[in-house]
């Protein structure tokens, strides 16, 4: 069906949404944060990406400000739809324009949000 | 196919594939009977065999691998980092799945709430390590749970120690002693004030004291849910600074105010005479210099509260008693509040009193009775009332200013008697100080002071005194 991208620290996390999302018959690239998330980028282009905010090494508005860079040289990664996974606390808050301002951004969830919401959500978005 | 029917089908299979092999062998065509009944034995360790496997790996092995995994999270702790393979037959890969979809869920809510925990943790840490306060927390019987580094050091207390009471391991005495005693006490909130020598400094040869500190001890409870008893936080605040800019504040108003004693005698003397020569002349004139002289005795009021409040809180006063009666300085109080209170149309009344003697000083009793007919007149509406009364019994003189006012708030009714406390929308009219001076006044007098109050109703500001205890004491009671 659609390939989708999961890039979260937390690997529970990861595996429950490849889970639910391939038991949907969509196929799941994951990452552990942005700079992973960016070498999958490199030989894969996913219809719909799963973003956490907070993650070492880079975290999620700075994978989207690079993400938007890169995408000036290839237009293959330009506007490809995500959601945020937030912890709502107010250290994210700040980081939180940042997706709202980018293209492809479709909506915030809280975490723990269960991922069929989310799934429902992708469909939505993709027209299936 | 469902599982049941499965097993039927398979168990039929074991039982009846040796009947079916024998009774071929023996009719089509017929075979020796030991032939026949060695072909029925391998056909039926055959159809064992594959009905085993069958079952293995449809049922029991998926149920197998469900099991070790639940085993290993919940006895073991471990997670489960990727999905079991659904095989097996349709109940064995639901089960499965199922497995799967509750470990990983739990595996990942599991992860959320331990980052929130080790971020809010961190947070805390953080904040109370950076605050300039030393904080403590303690259990009921003073051991310590939790404090910041800065507590640590400015108590003395050695951090190798694993086990850290209060007082018992704080080792800079000043503390150990205020909070040894504060600790015994069961009330809500205590506080105390603690002071350190300076340290000392070498100054080319003469080793000198540096600056002593001052420090505010605050004791309040807390609950934790594993703590059978409230535990207790702790806070010491260096309010040193707070002292010195109180301690210059109170000599510049000193300062000011001494100054300003001399011309507001002048005006008040000068508009007495003129007062006395003027007799025989008009109304009017009269009047005005009535009001001027009013004005001035007031001011002159204000002006011995500021000292007063300085000499009595230095523990400067001395209390000069004389002998005297009470409903003649209430009287003497009413006489000069009279005209400020019907300018503003407040009926302000006092109901007769009979003679009150008491050993107190004059003056001062004048600017408490003063201070609280003030704040009355003060506080109260246009058209409301206020009245002020003395009686006695039980050996006490009990003075009262009662009003119809805006009352006092009930978690206000204790502070307003201290320095500087005033209720917020009563900030910018006056110094806050009436009311502690009044206070101090009163204690020094041997009494107590009190308001009861009911927001919206108005007040009643009490105090009483001690009467003279002599045969020729007089009590009065009002008519």
């Amino acid at each position: 069906m659609a390939k989708i991208l999961i890039v979260d620290d937390d690997c529970s996390i990861r595996e429950l949404f490849r889970f639910v999302l391939e038991d949907s018959g969509h196929t799941v690239l994951t990452g552990e944060n942005g700079r992973q998330a960016l070498l999958v980028l490199e030989g894969e282009t996913p219809d719909f990406m799963v973003l956490d905010v907070s993650m070492p090494e880079m975290n999620g508005a700075e994978f989207i400000q690079k993400l938007s860079r890169l995408a000036v040289g290839e237009p293959r990664l330009k506007g490809i739809p995500f959601v945020v996974m937030t912890g709502e606390n107010f250290m994210e808050a700040g980081l939180n324009k940042i997706f709202a301002a980018s293209p492809g951004f479709v909506c915030f969830f809280p975490k723990m949000t269960p991922p069929e919401a989310v799934l429902e959500k992708i469909n939505e978005r993709l027209g299936l | 196919m469902k599982a049941a029917n499965r097993l039927v089908l398979v168990m039929g299979g074991v039982a009846a594939a040796p009947a079916a092999v024998l009774a071929l062998c023996l009719l089509f065509p017929p075979l020796p009977r030991p032939l026949a009944f060695l072909a029925a034995a391998v056909s039926a360790g055959l159809a064992a065999f594959l009905g085993r496997r069958s079952v293995l790996g449809g049922l029991l092995s998926p149920m197998e691998r469900v099991s070790a995994a639940a085993e290993a999270l919940t006895v073991k702790d471990a997670r489960l980092y990727s999905a079991l393979k659904p095989d097996g037959w349709l109940e064995g890969g639901r089960l499965i799945s199922a497995m799967n979809r509750l470990m990983l869920e739990l595996g990942a809510f599991r992860a959320f709430h331990l980052n929130q925990v080790v971020e809010d943790r961190a947070k805390a840490q953080a904040l109370i390590e950076t605050i300039t306060d030393c904080v403590l927390l303690a259990d009921d019987k003073g051991q310590l749970i939790y404090s910041n580094q800065r507590a640590l050091d400015l108590l003395g207390i050695p951090k190798q120690e694993g086990n850290v009471s209060l007082p018992g391991s704080v080792r800079k005495a000043e503390f150990a002693a205020a909070l040894a005693g504060m600790l015994q006490m069961d009330a809500a909130e205590m506080r105390s004030e603690v002071q350190l020598p300076g340290p000392e400094v070498a100054d080319g040869g003469d080793r000198l004291l540096g600056v002593a500190r001052t420090y505010l001890l605050q004791i309040k409870p807390f609950n934790l849910a594993n703590l059978k008893k409230p535990g207790r936080v702790i806070v010491v605040r260096d309010i040193t600074m707070e002292k010195e800019i109180e301690s210059a504040r109170e000599t510049f108003f000193h300062m000011i105010t001494h100054d300003m004693r001399g011309p507001l005698a002048s005006i008040q003397g000068y508009a007495q005479m003129l007062g006395l020569k003027m007799v025989g002349s008009s109304d009017d004139l009269g009047k005005m210099l009535n009001v001027i002289v009013r004005a001035s005795k007031r001011l002159n009021g204000m002006i011995e509260d500021i000292l007063n409040t300085i000499k009595l809180e230095r523990g400067g006063m001395q209390l000069h008693a004389v002998r005297m009666d009470a409903a003649a300085v209430c009287a003497g109080v009413f006489e000069v509040y009279e005209p400020l209170a019907a300018r503003k149309k407040i009926a302000f009344s006092m109901p007769p009193a009979a003679k009150l003697e008491l050993d107190g000083d004059p003056s001062l009793l004048d600017r408490v009775i003063s201070n609280l007919v003030g704040n009355a007149l003060k506080f109260t509406p246009v058209e409301g009332s206020v009245s002020l009364s003395v009686c006695g019994g039980d050996g006490q003189a009990l003075f009262c200013v009662e009003d119809n006012g805006p009352g006092v708030p009930k978690d206000k009714q204790l502070e307003i008697f201290e320095k500087y406390a005033q209720m917020e929308e009563h900030k910018y009219m006056g110094f806050g100080l009436g009311l502690a001076m009044c206070k101090m006044a009163v204690k020094l007098h041997g009494g107590r002071i009190w308001v009861e109050s009911q927001e919206g109703k108005g007040s009643r500001f009490c105090f009483s005194l001690p009467l003279r205890r002599t045969g020729t004491a007089l009590r009065g009671t009002p008519l």
